[in-house]
């Protein structure tokens, strides 16, 4: 499994990567998120004021369209040269602005005589007429002739003005006037204009707005800063959200009416880290282009195939094939597992093996009841073993005593398929001290090679019981399985094994065992593999 | 009829005593110019846009801006005759007129309010703190020293002016073709000119001009706005 191991560092590697970039990004994002949306702005400040402008254009237009009204040139013309009376050059006047002004939805309409002069008004102060308004740049422009626009406060509103001259006789005769009043309408569509809220200034105060934002309260401030250029400004929070801001001013008579034009958005860097990733992948993965997506899609397929791939043939397909042996052991099709297996399952599986073929020699020998151990049971496969008979009667004689052994009577050949005797484990106890190793996971990870060290004390004994052998030769396979066991756990500790060959081991254990034996005059010993310091290591117990 | 000759040489005697030496007086007579650039200035669109009609040519400014031009002689004051001990400035038609006026140190400006309105003004330098000037109110403004003072209205920023109290006597302002004529002695002066409309400009020019007992023409061109102070 070392491939998947290496496939699993990897995604790991990459996940701490991307946890990595998701705790620094947030940082610069904020930044960059608050220069991209106040460029934004800006870009949408800039779009405002131009469609005030052409809006101007047109309300120029709808002037110089009253300007030529036969009526209204006539009766400035008149009211230029100086009659008597006014008051019925007012009356039609004003019955020709109000049919204007109704017209273009204008909210107000004025004309004045040759001299600035207000012959009559629509709208606004309608009753108020003689006065001089020649002052407003935008009506002194046209009474040289210029058309021309402006933004006037009053009453405390702000209006759009545009004024054309009223021309009679090749000379001038007046000036009209319309105005439209910068109000939430106005507002509003420009904000669907430009995708961002809209709000109109005049000296310190909103006087429209395209919505009811909690901070358009703190929005004169940022009129009254001055920048060289449009730039965005954070205002708030008010509550719990801030906005960036961008204004400029009305231009004309608005400049010194502190009037201004603004527009404003939420804050992205506002939104929390998470907020900021999000906002963020929005713009910047928005704009990758298809191939770029394609080839994360891919890789990410590819990555993600590669790893089932190497889950399938480092786990899978060894577990199904040893599951498939493992049942054809248990049926007694096989006597014991294939070879093919490699890494951990190759460990795994010759240890089988090692226990099969003991396992199998202790069943060449007819007549002879076992126990089958129930480890071994679920090592085989549950269904196909057979439920174990009563457990013989455990000797107190150590294993491999010769004598014991052979006083056990033979299998009978009805049991001997069926059931095996596996030799009883001294007890620790037995020797009245607890031996250092037996902690609980030296217990676990010692089972194995106990088994194993089991079974070829049975298979000894089973071999002891058909032909006469040697006791050594009981002895040596005990010694073997400790040998096994030994090299598997400095294998487990990733210690070196090189120099640990089994003659050397052998010989080293009856030289220990023949030592104990003399010294303690017990009947036998057992050795335990175990771990100490970290080192796999062995213990020799006297067995009574 | 006795000695009617000694009291008429006394009587000349103390008429001469009183008048005293007077010294010999010239005139400074000129004309202003503003270059087309400096006019372009003021011809920029007050909003958006500013069209011809495309119908009649276009009209004269009114007042034409040359009549904001302020030209004084900065030098000797001997002998120099009282200047007016004040100057008025009209609120009508929703403008100041005239929007420039000069006065002497210790003179008085008046601020007459002829519109239907009432406005609400200022005087820059502390002349005057902000008030509401009713329709048909007159304000007084008392000048104690010299220097150039706006005058502001808040409800209508369009309407301004300027007070410029001069240092000297010998000053004029220039009509609307730019015409100026200031008498003064004989002597060696510093000529300048004061020219201010809508934040811009400033002391736009000064030159040095000797006059001498004659009438001394100049022509002053106004180049740019650039460098006043």
């Amino acid at each position: 499994m070392f491939w998947s191991k290496v496939w699993l560092l990897l995604v790991i590697v990459a996940g701490a990567a991307a946890a990595a970039v998701a705790l620094a990004l947030p940082g610069p994002l904020t930044l960059e998120l608050e220069q991209e949306a106040g460029g934004r702005l800006v870009r949408a400040q800039a779009a405002a004021s131009l469609i005030l402008k052409v809006s101007a254009r047109q309300w120029i237009d709808s002037a110089a369209q009253a300007s030529v009204d036969a009526v209204l040139r006539e009766s400035l013309d008149q009211a230029s040269r100086g009659p008597a009376d006014l008051t019925l050059v007012h009356r039609t006047v004003q019955e020709r602005l109000k049919s204007f002004g109704d017209k273009i939805k204008a909210d107000l309409v004025l004309a004045t005589d040759a001299k600035g002069r207000v012959i009559a008004r629509w709208g606004l102060d309608e009753a108020v007429y003689k006065d001089s308004v020649e002052g407003y740049p935008v009506v002194a422009d046209a009474l040289r002739g210029l058309r021309a626009d402006d933004i006037w406060s009053l009453e405390g509103k702000l209006y759009r003005v545009a004024a054309s001259p009223v021309i009679a006789r090749e000379r001038y005769a007046g000036v009209i006037v319309v105005g439209q009043e910068m109000g939430d309408s106005l507002a509003a569509s420009i904000k669907q204009a430009v995708d961002a809220d809209v709000a109109l200034v005049l000296r310190g105060r909103v006087v429209a707005s395209s919505a009811q934002l909690p901070v358009l309260s703190q929005l004169p401030l940022v009129v009254d800063e001055k920048h060289d250029r449009p730039t965005a400004v954070a205002i708030g929070p008010n509550n719990d959200r801030t906005f960036l801001a961008v204004s400029a001013p009305l231009g004309g008579d608005g400049n010194g009416l502190k009037a201004a034009l603004a527009v404003l958005a939420p804050n992205p860097a506002a939104a929390g880290s998470r907020g900021v990733l999000v906002r963020a992948a929005a713009i910047r993965f928005s704009s990758l282009p298809t191939e770029i997506w394609a080839m994360v899609g891919g890789g990410a397929l590819l990555t993600l195939l590669l790893g089932f791939g190497l889950l399938r043939l480092e786990v899978g397909r060894p577990l199904e094939r040893f599951e498939t042996e493992a049942m054809s052991v248990s049926r007694g099709e096989v006597q014991r597992f294939g070879d093919a297996y490699r890494g951990v399952w190759g460990n795994i599986v010759r240890s089988m093996n090692n226990a099969l073929d003991r396992l199998s020699a202790r069943a060449a020998r007819p007549g002879e009841k076992v126990r089958v151990d129930e480890r071994v049971v679920a090592a085989v496969g549950r269904e196909e073993t057979p439920k174990p008979t009563k457990p013989a009667k455990v000797d107190a004689a150590p294993l491999y005593e010769p004598t014991t052994v052979a006083k056990r009577p033979p299998p009978g050949p009805d049991s001997i398929d069926t059931a095996f005797v596996l030799a009883p484990i001294p007890s620790p106890s037995a020797t009245g001290k607890r031996p250092a190793y037996q902690d609980d996971e030296q217990t676990r990870t010692s089972s194995t090679a106990e088994m194993q060290r089991m079974l070829a004390a049975d298979a000894e004994v089973a071999a002891t019981a058909t032909a006469p052998v040697p006791v050594d030769d009981g002895l040596q396979g005990e010694l073997e399985a400790v040998y096994e066991e030994f090299l598997e756990m400095k294998q487990r500790l990733g210690e070196p094994t090189e120099g640990v060959t089994l003659e050397k081991f052998v010989a080293k254990l009856r030289a220990n065992r023949d030592q104990l034996l003399g010294r303690f005059g017990c009947k036998a010993v057992k050795f335990q593999v175990y771990v100490k310091d970290g080192k796999a290591a062995l213990k020799a117990t006297p067995v009574e | 009829m006795s000695a009617p000759l000694p009291r008429f040489v006394g009587f000349c005697a103390l008429a001469f005593l009183a008048v005293g030496p007077r010294a010999q007086a010239g005139s400074v007579r000129g004309t202003v110019t503003l270059t087309p650039e400096v006019r372009a200035i003021f011809d920029a669109p007050v909003g958006h846009w500013r069209v011809e009609n495309g119908v009649i040519p276009l009209g004269p400014r009114v007042p034409d801006l040359r009549a904001e031009v302020v030209v004084v002689l900065v030098g000797s004051s001997i002998g120099a005759p009282k200047p007016d001990a004040s100057a008025t400035m009209e609120l009508h038609g929703l403008r100041l007129d005239p929007r420039v006026v000069v006065v002497a140190v210790g003179a008085t400006v008046l601020i007459k309010n002829a519109d239907r309105l009432p406005h609400t003004l200022s005087v820059d330098g502390g002349l005057l703190s902000t008030v509401t000037l009713p329709a048909g109110q007159t304000q007084t403004v008392k000048v104690s020293s010299a220097g150039e003072f706006n005058v502001r209205d808040q409800d209508f920023p369009h309407i301004e002016g300027t007070v410029v109290v001069a240092p000297t006597p010998y000053m004029a302002i220039a009509d609307d073709k730019g015409g100026f004529r200031i008498d003064a002695p004989d002597g060696k002066y510093t000529l300048k000119v004061f020219f201010r409309r809508g934040g811009m400009g400033g002391w736009v020019l000064s030159q040095p001009l000797e006059v001498g007992g004659r009438t001394t023409e100049v022509s002053l061109t106004i180049p740019s706005l650039a460098g006043s102070h």
